[in-house]
């Protein structure tokens, strides 16, 4: 059925045309020349080019000459070609034919409305040509935003995807730059690429996208970033909002900030650690969870906080069993608090010591060694 | 306590003195017999020809390990795996060697025990042939008093000779390398010193039971030799050999050849120079966490090369430190309960 449709469409098409060229096209001229083109009443925007064919066709016994010109309105500009050079006079065989071309550029600032043109080929005669600018031309720089708004924290990165029109007349080269607040960092990438600035064509447009990460610090509130890309020509501007609801930070310490201790091997030993929400939210189900070497266990007292407030902090017990076959010496314990929004992790050095029951068992075997040689003495020594 | 009181008794009861030769003025009237016989002993050693060409021995050897230390120190050899580790620096002294001569401690560990069967293998018999060994007796001193003496000045002998030649490397090290020892490094040197003068008492012991059991003194000072050659050179070939005839196959699973090498570990440890090496090179190299030449991987998982605390290293081998004490007074006391059984005869 569409394709019935379109089949109709286009056979319609050509029979307008065919209409058209008949009606309006030919222009007689007195000595048997024509001038011809297909397409005198055209639709484009501003900052279009129109491409014209135009037949010369001769249809007397003579050669004509012609010469050939166009009138346009200030800010069109058009021009002639054929054999791939500006011509401005054109030679027809007897009964022959001739093509050139005419482009015409719709300028970028432009009324919206009809334009009549006239193409006068001297002998030929003139060929009217109407062009319909279908919309207001600007001829200026556009940036927009598709979502000027974005909330987050202050460790999240914001994107936000910014449109840069180029509605001049010639291609420019747009210097980027975001008007952050100190410590902030904003970036402004094109396909991937980081970019500080960007060519644009005439007419093209191309997508921006700038990724502000927040200060550290950054405190909760509304911050508005203004948007710059100016060219030597033209300056385009936009303004793109960051909400930051509050900034999520945890630390893990021990109670008295010493990150080592030590463990008789095969013992265990209970640490002392605080959980504190230095961040300016909540943070809600904080896991504690450890990396200990082999054999090693480690719980923790409690091993889930539900909820802790900002600024608050929480004593977590950690109850850390070495290896009974744990060498002597240093081993790294990590442990970690993992909340939803933010994990904070601690690495605690472990001396292993090994156990001092065999140290005693050996000063127990001097002794009755000691013992039995004063028992010698007593037996033998004095008779 | 009795013991004691016994020799204060007998010190002012009487002046024994064993050589109408050596009666000089050194010791008070006070003197309690037993020094006496010590400080005589001592001297004795002191003055022979004996101990001045093994001290000339040892020390020719210790000087010539010193060089090969430093010479390696210079070279820049304080560890292998980080060049600019200069932690324990000043204990290599004892430890490194540039390849040419061994390092201090196996000098220590090969000729050290030589000064122990030099002081001991003639010192009862050779009395006895004399008859010096019953006119010392029927003075009023204790007949044990004589080997106690023996015992003694040989092991404090021992000890000066030992502290001597360490104290000689500590100062060739700081005059060469001009880096003071940390205390630690300075007790784990002092106890390596302790733990040699054990060591080569355990040798004196050994050549004094020797003494005390072969009427001739050519006899005791062979099979003191004998034994000394054993365990350095010879023990370490019969091991080769077990080791040959027990190593599991190439297709044996870990848990056979932890055991092998747990059996070939147990068998080396029972020469006591193995002993005293393992245990002195563990007190000089801090770095060394464990005996055991399988670390799991399971030990080794998270672990940090860190060196070990002087407590911690002290711990590692103190087994050993406990064997070296306990055969050197097993040695003494089986010395002890033969001299005692012994009849003493004035010579006709």
């Amino acid at each position: 059925m569409k394709r019935f449709t379109g089949s109709v469409r286009l056979i319609m098409t050509a029979l307008l045309c065919l209409l058209a060229a008949a009606s309006a096209a030919p222009a007689y001229a007195a000595g048997g020349g024509k001038v011809y083109t297909p397409y005198t009443d055209l639709s484009a925007p501003p900052g279009e080019t129109i491409n014209y064919s135009v037949d010369l066709i001769n249809d007397s016994a003579d050669i004509l000459t012609a010469a050939v010109g166009f009138s346009a309105p200030s800010g069109w500009t058009y021009e002639l070609t054929a054999g791939g050079n500006n011509i401005r006079q054109i030679s027809v065989k007897p009964n022959d034919t001739q093509t050139m071309n005419l482009t015409l550029h719709v300028p970028l600032e432009v009324e919206k409305g009809d334009y009549s043109f006239q193409l006068s080929a001297g002998a030929f005669g003139t060929l009217p040509i109407k062009v319909n600018v279908s919309e207001k031309g600007s001829y200026k720089s556009e940036l927009t935003v598709d979502q000027p708004n974005m909330q987050g924290h202050s460790d999240s990165t914001f994107t936000y995807s910014l449109s840069l029109n180029n509605r001049t007349a010639s291609k420019q080269t747009y210097a980027l730059t975001a008007e952050a607040p100190s410590g902030w960092d904003g970036k402004f990438t094109v396909d991937g690429n980081g970019v500080t600035s960007v060519d644009i064509d005439p007419g093209a447009s191309k997508t921006v996208t700038l990724n502000l990460t927040p200060a550290e610090n950054a405190k909760a509130d509304t911050y508005k970033v203004a948007v710059h890309a100016a060219s030597g020509s033209s300056t385009a501007d936009a303004e793109v909002e960051a909400v930051i609801t509050g900034t999520y930070a945890m630390t893990l310490s021990t109670s008295d900030e010493r990150l080592s201790a030590d463990v008789t091997a095969g013992h265990e030993r209970k640490l002392e650690l605080v959980v504190k929400n230095t961040g300016s939210a909540d943070l809600t189900d904080i896991n504690l969870t450890s990396t200990p070497p082999a054999n090693w266990e480690i719980s923790f007292e409690p091993k889930t906080i539900n909820t802790l407030k900002a600024g608050e902090s929480k004593p977590v017990t950690a109850t850390i069993k070495a290896s009974g076959k744990a060498l002597a010496g240093d081993y790294v314990v990590g442990l970690t608090a993992q909340a939803s929004e933010k994990s904070a992790d601690a690495a605690i050095r472990m001396t292993v010591k090994s156990s001092v029951l065999w140290g005693w068992i050996g000063v127990l075997i001097i002794l009755a060694v000691i013992a039995g040689v004063y028992g010698l003495f007593r037996k033998y020594g004095r008779r | 306590m009795s013991v004691w009181a016994d020799k204060w008794r007998a010190a002012i009861g009487g002046n024994p003195r064993r050589k109408e030769a050596d009666s000089a003025g050194v010791t008070g009237r006070s003197t309690p017999p037993f020094w006496v016989m010590v400080q005589k002993e001592f001297g004795d050693h002191i003055r022979s020809w004996r101990f001045v060409i093994l001290l000339a021995i040892i020390t020719l050897a210790c000087v010539g390990s010193i060089y090969a230390a430093i010479t390696a120190l210079k070279a820049g050899v304080s560890s292998t795996d980080d060049p600019t580790d200069t932690r324990f620096l000043f204990l290599s002294m004892f430890t490194a060697s540039d390849g040419n001569l061994p390092n201090f401690l196996t000098f220590l560990s090969f000729l050290a025990p030589l000064i122990g069967i030099a002081i001991g293998f003639d010192s009862v018999n050779s009395e006895r042939n004399k008859g010096t060994l019953s006119r010392v007796l029927s003075q009023p001193v204790h007949r044990d008093d004589f080997l106690n003496a023996k015992f003694v000045a040989g092991l404090l002998l021992i000890a000066v000779v030992i502290f001597s030649l360490g104290f000689l490397v500590m100062g060739m090290g700081l005059f060469t390398i001009g880096y003071p020892p940390t205390p630690e490094e300075f007790g784990r040197v002092v106890v390596v010193l302790l733990m040699t003068t054990v060591y080569v008492g355990l040798w004196l012991n050994l050549s004094l039971l020797f003494s005390v059991r072969f009427k001739q003194a050519a006899t005791s000072a062979l099979s003191g030799i004998a034994l000394w050659i054993f365990f350095l050179v010879f023990y370490g070939m019969i091991l080769n050999l077990i080791a040959g005839a027990i190593t599991p196959s190439d297709t044996s699973d870990a848990s056979s050849v932890i055991q092998y090498s747990n059996t070939m570990q147990f068998l080396s440890r029972i020469s006591p120079s193995e002993l005293f090496q393992e245990a002195a090179q563990t007190l000089l190299l801090p770095d060394t966490r464990t005996l055991n030449p399988f670390v799991t991987q399971e030990q080794a998982y998270l672990a940090i090369s860190a060196p070990l605390s002087f407590g911690q290293s002290l711990l590692l081998v103190w087994p050993h430190i406990v064997a070296m004490i306990a055969e050197t007074a097993v040695c003494f006391a089986a010395s002890y309960v033969l001299f005692m059984r012994q009849e003493v005869r004035s010579r006709s």
